[in-house]
C-alpha cells in the first residue's frame, strides 16, 4: 500500500495543522549512549524534537531488522548508536554489532532507503554535546529528505 | 450450443468488463513470461496454449489474505459515533457481569465481493472450487462463509476445455474430466476459428445472450465433441480409487513406507497453496493501538506449527507425520465428510514441488494394500 | 559426466553394504526424464536410482539440517556439489552436523541448467531431456524436440562460479574439475540493472517482485542454512515482526530477516531462487548481501571448516563505522 505524503520543510516542531512532520527512531544502548542523551537533556542542550528513542541493553541486542521495521511502520531516519567499540559496558557485543549495522548501511539503499536516512555511531555517556551534533544533524538531514514515501518498506 | 468466433474473444472481453472485473491467464512481462491469472486489460490476449497456469483461480474467490473485520474501541467521552449505535454499550452483558463501564467496541464486517468473471480456468480448477464450496457453504449443515459466498454468487466461472493434457494430469482418475463441467458457468470447448459455447448454469445462459455468440454450426457441434471425446483418452490413468479410503486407514500406522515417500519433502506448502482444493486457513486479529482487523489467510498443514497448541504440544511434529495427514486428508477425511475427494487432479502439486513429490505415487502405494515390514525379505 | 554418475553409485553402493550409513542421498530420475529429483537409497541394490547430470540442481545439504535427518543419531549419506559443499561448511562451522554422523560425496560440477528456461521454450510440456556433451535436446510430449547449447542454459550463478570443487567431502566422485582462472575471490554476476534504479525505483521494483509473493515459504525450507523452523522469529506473535497478511511489505520484511538471518552463512548456492513457484528474483538480495560483506570483510561464506559465519564473530580491528 503507498502512502502519499508531501515533502515538507519544516523548522524543528514535529507537526502543526494536521502536517505530518517527520519522525526519526533512535536506537540506542542503555550505558553509553542512552545516558549521554540523558546528560543532553540534563544540560538542556537545544536539539530536534523529532527523535524517539528505543532503549537497548546494547548495541549487540540489535537485530539488523529493527530498523527494518521501524522504516516499514512510518521511520523517516533511523539513528542507532552505542559504547565506542572497545568500550562496551558488556566487553564485545559493540563488535559484534559494528559488522551487523555496517552490512544494515550497505544494504538500506540497495532496498529502496535513502543512505542518509540511517546511520550508526558511538557516542558515549560523557559527549553530551557530541550527541546534540549526531542528533541535530541526522535529523536535520532527513527533514531535508522529508517524509518518506513508504512502499514495500 | 453456440460459437465464439476467436477474433470475437477481444470484444466479448471487453463487453464483460463494463459491468465485472474480467480474470485471464496472461503471461507476465517480467518473469520471463510465467503464466498466471490477471486482471484483464484491453488488448491482453489469454494465454490458453499453455494449459495451466502457475496458480489455482482459487484466490479470487478465498482470498489469500482477507480483511473481514474491523475492530475500534473507544473511551467513553470520546467524540464519534452516538450510543445508541455503538455494540456492547456499558451495562451487563447476557452472563449478568458487569461490562468495563468505560471502554466500547465496536465491529464492522467488511465484505468484498465486486462482480466477476474467471475466463480461461480449466475443468480442474473449476471442479476444485466446488470442493471448498463444500466447506464454506453450508454442505451438511455444517458452516457458511458470508464472505466466501459473497463472493462466489458475484464470480461467473468460464472455463475452457483441454486439448492436450499435460503428462501430470490425472483428472480422469478421480471422476473428474478435461471437459468437465462440475462448477462452470459456461464451458468454452476449442475448435476451428473459436470455441463452443454451452451454458450450464443461469449465469451461463445470461452470458450467451450477448451479440458476441453465434448459434453453432452441426459441424462445430461434431468438433468439438471430437475434441472431447479424444483428449479424455489422452490422460494417463494415475491408479483406481477402488479401497484407496480403507488402505490409508489400514497403512495409518506404516511409518517406514511414509518416511520413504515423504524422505525428499521439504515441508514448505507449496504445494497447498497451488491446489485448486486446499482451503486451511488461519484467523489473526491485528491490532494497534485501539483499533484493528481481524484477517483470514490461508495456512498450510506442512508448517511445523500447523497443528501446534498453546500448551506447546504439537500432534504433528513430525514432517512424516504432516505428510501422511495431507494426502489422508485428500483421499479419506475430506471424502468421508463430504462425499467427494479433495483433489482435481490438476498435477500443479506435482510439478511447483521443489522436489517433486508425486501424489499419484504417494496415493498409489499408500492407497493399496501394503506388506507389513515384518513379512518382507530383507 | 555418465563417469561421475558410475562413481557416485560405486562410492554408495560400498558406503551402504558397509553399513557406514543408514541412507544415501543423491539425485535421481523424478516422474518422466526431464526431471531430477533428490532421492533417498537406502539398500545398496538400488544405487542405480543414483544419476549425475547437469538437470542435478538440488543442493542436497538441506537434507542435514535440523529437524531434516530422519532420525537424531542416523549416518547420512550424501551428495554435494561446490556450492552445495559451502552450505554445508557453514552448517560444520556452526557444529550443527557432526562430521562423524556424515558421509559426504563430492561431485565436482561444470554447471547446472535451468529446466525452466528450456520450459519457456516449448508451448507443450516438456518431458524428456537428454544430454550428449555440450547440447541439450529437449522433447515435448506432443512430439516437438529442439537443441540448445549446455552453455546457453547455464543458470547465472554457475557462470561465475569460483568453486565448481567441493570444499568439504570425504571422497570424491572422480576427478576435480579445472579450477577457474582469473582473479581470486567471487564473480558476482551484475545486478547492474537494478543497483542503477534510483532509490525511488528500486523501492517501487521491490514493491513490484514481492507483491507476487505467495509466503508459500519454499525458499525458507529448501535453504539448508535456515532452520529454526518453529522458532522462528517471523511465527512470533509478541512481539509480531511480520504479520501474517500476505501483501508487498509483509513479504520483503519477511524475506529481508530471512536475508539477515542467514548473512554470513548463504554462499548464494541459488536454491531458494530455484524453489520458488512465482520466480522471484531472490538473488537480488542475497547476492548483494554477499557482495557487500565480501567488500567488508574479504569473507565468503562456507569455504573454510575452520572458519566462523562472519556475523557470527568480531575483530577488534574491524575498520568500520566512525572513529
Amino acid at each position: 500500500m503507498t502512502e502519499k505524503t508531501e515533502t515538507k520543510q519544516s523548522g524543528d516542531t514535529a507537526s502543526k495543522d494536521g502536517d505530518r512532520g517527520i519522525k526519526v527512531i533512535g536506537i540506542l544502548c542503555n550505558w553509553c549512549s542512552y545516558a549521554g542523551a540523558d546528560s543532553a537533556g540534563t544540560a538542556r542542550l537545544k536539539q530536534p524534537v523529532d527523535l524517539r528513542i528505543v532503549r537497548t541493553p546494547c548495541t549487540g541486542r540489535i537485530d539488523p531488522i529493527f530498523a527494518l521495521k521501524a522504516f516499514e511502520k512510518g521511520a523517516d531516519g533511523v539513528l542507532v548508536s552505542g559504547c565506542h567499540p572497545g568500550d562496551c559496558h558488556y566487553a564485545e557485543g559493540n563488535y559484534y554489532a559494528r559488522r551487523r549495522l555496517e552490512l544494515l548501511d550497505r544494504l538500506i539503499p540497495h532496498l529502496g532507503i535513502e543512505p542518509e536516512r540511517f546511520r550508526y555511531t558511538w557516542v558515549s555517556a560523557s559527549e553530551s554535546k557530541r550527541w546534540q551534533e549526531v542528533v541535530t544533524e541526522f535529523v536535520g538531514k532527513v527533514k531535508q529528505l522529508g517524509p518518506r514515501e513508504r512502499r514495500a518498506l | 450450443m453456440k460459437f465464439l468466433a476467436e477474433d470475437k474473444l477481444q470484444s466479448l472481453l471487453k463487453e464483460l468488463a463494463n459491468a465485472a472485473q474480467v480474470v485471464i491467464p496472461a503471461r507476465a512481462e517480467d518473469a520471463e513470461g510465467m503464466v498466471s491469472f490477471r486482471a484483464w486489460e484491453p488488448g491482453v490476449e489469454p494465454e490458453l496454449d499453455v494449459l495451466l497456469t502457475r496458480q489455482s483461480a482459487k484466490e479470487f474467490i478465498f482470498k489469500q489474505c482477507e480483511e473481514y473485520l474491523t475492530y475500534h474501541y473507544t473511551m467513553e467521552g470520546e467524540t464519534g459515533v452516538p450510543e445508541e449505535e455503538e455494540e456492547g454499550s456499558p451495562g451487563e452483558d447476557e452472563d449478568g457481569l458487569e461490562e468495563i463501564a468505560h471502554e466500547t467496541l465496536r465491529v464492522e464486517a467488511r465484505v468484498e465481493a465486486p462482480p466477476q468473471v474467471l475466463f480461461g480456468l480449466r475443468p480442474c480448477d473449476a471442479s476444485g472450487l466446488v470442493q471448498i464450496d463444500n466447506v464454506f457453504s453450508g454442505y451438511g449443515g455444517f458452516y457458511f462463509d458470508p464472505m466466501y459466498n459473497a463472493r462466489r454468487e458475484a464470480t461467473t466461472i468460464l472455463a475452457v476445455a483441454c486439448a492436450e493434457p499435460r503428462s501430470t494430469c490425472f483428472c480422469t482418475s478421480l471422476g473428474g474430466s478435461p471437459s468437465g463441467t462440475e462448477g462452470v458457468d459456461a464451458l468454452f470447448t476449442p475448435v476451428e476459428g473459436g470455441f463452443t459455447v454451452e451454458a450450464l448454469t443461469d449465469k451461463g445462459e445470461e452470458l450467451v445472450k450477448s451479440s458476441a455468440f453465434v448459434d453453432a454450426e452441426g459441424s462445430q457441434e461434431e468438433a468439438a465433441a471430437k475434441v472431447k471425446e479424444e483428449i479424455e483418452g489422452k490422460v494417463d490413468e494415475a491408479f483406481g480409487l477402488e479401497g484407496v479410503r480403507e488402505n490409508l486407514q489400514a497403512n495409518f500406522e506404516d511409518t517406514e513406507g511414509w518416511d520413504e515417500l515423504a524422505s525428499r519433502c521439504i515441508s514448505c506448502g507449496t504445494c497447498t497453496y497451488v491446489c485448486p482444493n486446499c482451503y486451511c486457513f488461519n484467523i489473526t486479529d491485528h491490532k494497534v493501538e485501539t483499533s484493528g482487523e481481524r484477517v483470514r489467510t490461508w495456512d498450510n498443514c506442512f508448517n511445523p506449527s500447523y497443528t501446534l497448541e498453546t500448551s506447546g504440544h504439537n500432534p504433528r511434529a513430525s514432517k512424516r507425520n504432516r505428510f501422511r495427514n495431507r494426502f489422508s486428508h485428500k483421499f479419506w477425511y475430506y471424502p468421508e465428510k463430504y462425499d467427494s475427494l479433495l483433489c482435481s487432479g490438476c498435477g500443479r502439486c506435482i510439478t511447483h514441488c521443489p522436489v517433486r513429490i508425486d501424489l499419484r505415487e504417494v496415493v498409489r502405494e499408500m492407497g493399496s494394500p501394503r506388506v507389513a515390514a515384518s513379512g518382507e525379505e530383507a | 559426466m555418465s563417469e561421475r554418475q558410475a562413481e557416485i553409485r560405486e562410492l554408495a553402493k560400498a558406503a551402504l553394504s558397509e553399513g557406514r550409513v543408514d541412507y544415501f542421498i543423491g539425485w535421481g530420475t523424478g516422474y518422466d526424464n526431464s526431471q531430477i529429483v533428490p532421492v533417498f537409497v537406502r539398500d545398496a541394490g538400488e544405487v542405480d536410482e543414483l544419476v549425475w547430470n547437469p538437470l542435478a540442481q538440488h543442493n542436497l545439504s538441506v537434507y542435514l539440517k535440523r529437524k531434516m535427518p530422519e532420525s537424531p543419531d542416523a549416518k547420512i549419506g550424501v551428495c554435494v556439489k561446490g556450492c552445495d559443499s559451502r552450505t554445508l561448511v557453514s552448517l560444520l562451522q556452526e557444529e550443527l552436523v557432526d562430521p562423524e554422523q556424515i558421509y559426504v560425496v563430492g561431485v565436482p560440477c561444470d554447471g547446472v541448467i535451468n529446466r525452466r528456461a528450456v520450459e519457456k521454450e516449448f508451448s507443450g510440456e516438456v518431458v524428456d531431456i537428454l544430454f550428449d556433451g555440450g547440447r541439450v535436446t529437449a522433447t515435448s510430449r506432443d512430439g516437438e524436440s529442439k537443441e540448445f547449447s549446455r552453455e546457453d542454459l547455464l543458470f547465472d550463478h554457475c557462470r561465475s562460479c569460483r568453486y565448481p570443487n567441493p570444499l568439504y567431502q570425504d571422497d570424491s566422485a572422480g576427478d576435480p574439475v579445472p579450477e577457474p582462472e582469473g582473479e581470486a575471490g567471487p564473480i558476482w554476476e551484475s545486478l547492474e540493472e537494478f543497483e542503477a534504479l534510483s532509490t525511488d525505483q528500486k523501492s517501487a521494483r521491490l514493491e513490484e517482485v514481492f507483491s507476487t509473493c505467495i509466503r508459500c515459504f519454499a525458499c525458507i525450507h529448501v535453504c539448508p542454512v535456515c532452520y529454526c523452523w518453529d522458532q522462528c522469529v517471523c511465527r512470533s506473535r509478541k512481539p509480531e515482526l511480520v504479520s501474517q497478511k500476505v501483501e508487498a511489505k509483509e513479504n520483503l520484511m519477511f524475506q529481508m530477516i530471512h536475508m539477515f538471518h542467514v548473512a554470513g552463512r548463504c554462499p548464494s548456492c541459488g536454491a531458494c531462487d530455484r524453489a520458488c513457484p512465482v520466480e522471484i528474483p531472490l538473488y537480488l538480495l542475497h547476492r548483494k548481501m554477499n557482495q557487500e560483506l565480501h567488500d567488508m570483510l574479504g569473507f565468503e561464506a562456507g569455504v573454510d571448516v575452520e572458519a566462523k559465519p562472519a556475523l557470527q564473530t568480531f575483530d577488534v580491528e574491524d575498520p568500520f563505522g566512525e572513529h
